[in-house]
């Protein structure tokens, strides 16, 4: 079952939840640089997002049984995973983001990233782009650095009601656009 | 408290819930209000599907050549084998090879009931692929077996081939004693699948499911007479 070319990523956490060692290497495999990716992008080049990465694959390993399909891929999963072990690095280190406009550029890159490059991922980039910067900003310390409305407002100054809207406004804006074409 | 807890209170934390920034009682608090609520818990899905929706976009990066053959190892030593020890520990999750077993025996047999205890064969050192193999087997789903206060007490495993079956192993149940066996599919319809003797926490139970399809099965409960229930719901899809 883990030895086709095109075995899903659904059948590879099956396999792992049974205790298959040889799918869980081919998920290895094939979710690394996604999982890496996201480390280094949260926490910065450090050992600790190898070690964020390593602890990713652990856990899902051990919780492969509880995937819920309905929440979402398994990549969403797993990446999900990977932010949260990211995000608690981050409040052990207690620092406060300097700089998510890189991050943000870095998202809204057209970038290469494979045959992966699905319409709504492209959308997605573009809008990012396209909704007043404000709000990108808000989305990305809250979706990536962990931040809540209120510790956006502290950050940038602003009373928690502007912060709440801005993250709500941006995120309700991507939706739209993601919405607007028919996939 | 908890009870009391609206769509006020749950609008007041959900961004922060939708995004992943909210931890501990705050998220529990709104996932709980969430679970019975369907305008919350349709806005915070709507909400969380975008944030969730940007995670993939971060730029991929290589992570050192060792990486994957590190990870492996620790996934490899992440459980120890089986011992004679062991079957004095039976509160203890059983390791993976247990389940190969028991799948194992449960395909060999092919058919009828099975009764199988975890830790009691050491023996059986295959593979559970091998399972899959000699049953014909197109695939197999696993899950978690959950107590009603969510903590899981075992796995289930389902098997779709000729025949199928299921497999669950109970390793730490709240309450020892006879639970009866029930599978629901998505179609609606329930099947009584039979017993599980629950000892020290303790129980296994093979059984082929008939014509029933093992992708169909929705749920499969556990419950005994002084009314504790036992949950055993799968990752899906099945695997192809
Ligand atoms: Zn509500």
């Amino acid at each position: 079952m883990v030895t086709g070319v095109e075995v899903s990523d659904e059948a590879l956490l099956a396999g792992m939840a049974a205790g298959d060692q040889e799918a869980a290497g081919v998920f290895v495999r094939r979710f690394k640089a996604r999982v890496y990716g996201l480390a280094i992008a949260i926490v910065g080049l450090s050992t600790e997002a190898e070690e964020i990465a390593q602890d990713t694959f652990l856990r899902a390993w051990r919780y492969a049984g509880a995937y819920d399909p309905r929440r979402g891929s398994v990549a969403t999963w797993l990446l999900t995973i990977t932010r949260n072990a990211s995000v608690d690095v981050l409040r052990i280190r207690r620092e406060v983001p300097v700089d998510p406009g890189s991050l943000l550029a870095a998202l809204s890159l057209s970038y290469d990233g494979g045959t992966e490059q699905l319409a709504d991922a492209l959308r997605l980039r573009s809008a990012l782009a396209e909704i007043p910067r404000e709000q990108a900003t808000s989305v990305v310390l809250s979706v990536f650095f962990g931040l809540t409305a209120a510790e956006i407002a502290s950050r940038d100054g602003i009373p928690l009601g502007t912060a709440k809207t801005r993250i709500r406004s941006g995120l309700l804006r991507l939706r739209d656009k993601l919405g607007v074409t028919d996939g | 408290m908890v009870e009391r807890f609206g769509c006020d209170d749950a609008a007041d934390l959900l961004l922060d819930v939708a995004t992943g920034a909210a931890t501990g009682a705050d998220r529990d608090q709104v996932l709980q209000h969430a679970d019975s609520c369907v305008i919350c818990r349709t806005e915070l899905a709507d909400l969380a599907a975008v944030a969730d929706g940007l995670l993939p976009l971060v730029p991929h990066r290589e992570p050192p050549a060792d990486f994957t053959e590190y990870v492996l190892d620790r996934i490899a030593s992440s459980e120890r084998p089986m011992s004679l020890v062991d079957e004095r520990r039976r509160r203890r999750a059983p390791r993976v090879l247990a389940y190969a077993a028991a799948l194992l025996l449960v395909a060999a047999l092919g058919g009828g009931l099975v009764w199988w205890r975890t830790g009691t064969d050491r023996s059986v050192a295959a593979d559970y692929r091998g399972a899959l193999t000699a049953g014909n087997g197109k695939y197999i789903r696993a899950g978690q077996v959950l107590s009603e206060d969510g903590v899981q007490v075992g796995r289930v495993f389902a098997y779709q081939g000729d025949p199928s079956w299921l497999l669950l192993t109970v390793t730490s149940a709240p309450r020892d004693g006879t639970y009866s066996v029930h599978m629901y599919t998505k179609a609606g319809s329930q099947k009584d699948v039979g017993q599980c003797v629950v000892v020290d926490g303790a129980c296994t139970l093979g059984v082929t499911i008939g014509d029933v399809n093992a992708g169909e099965i929705r749920v499969v409960r556990l419950e005994c007479p002084v009314g504790t229930r036992l949950t055993a719901s799968f990752a899906e899809p099945p695997a192809r």
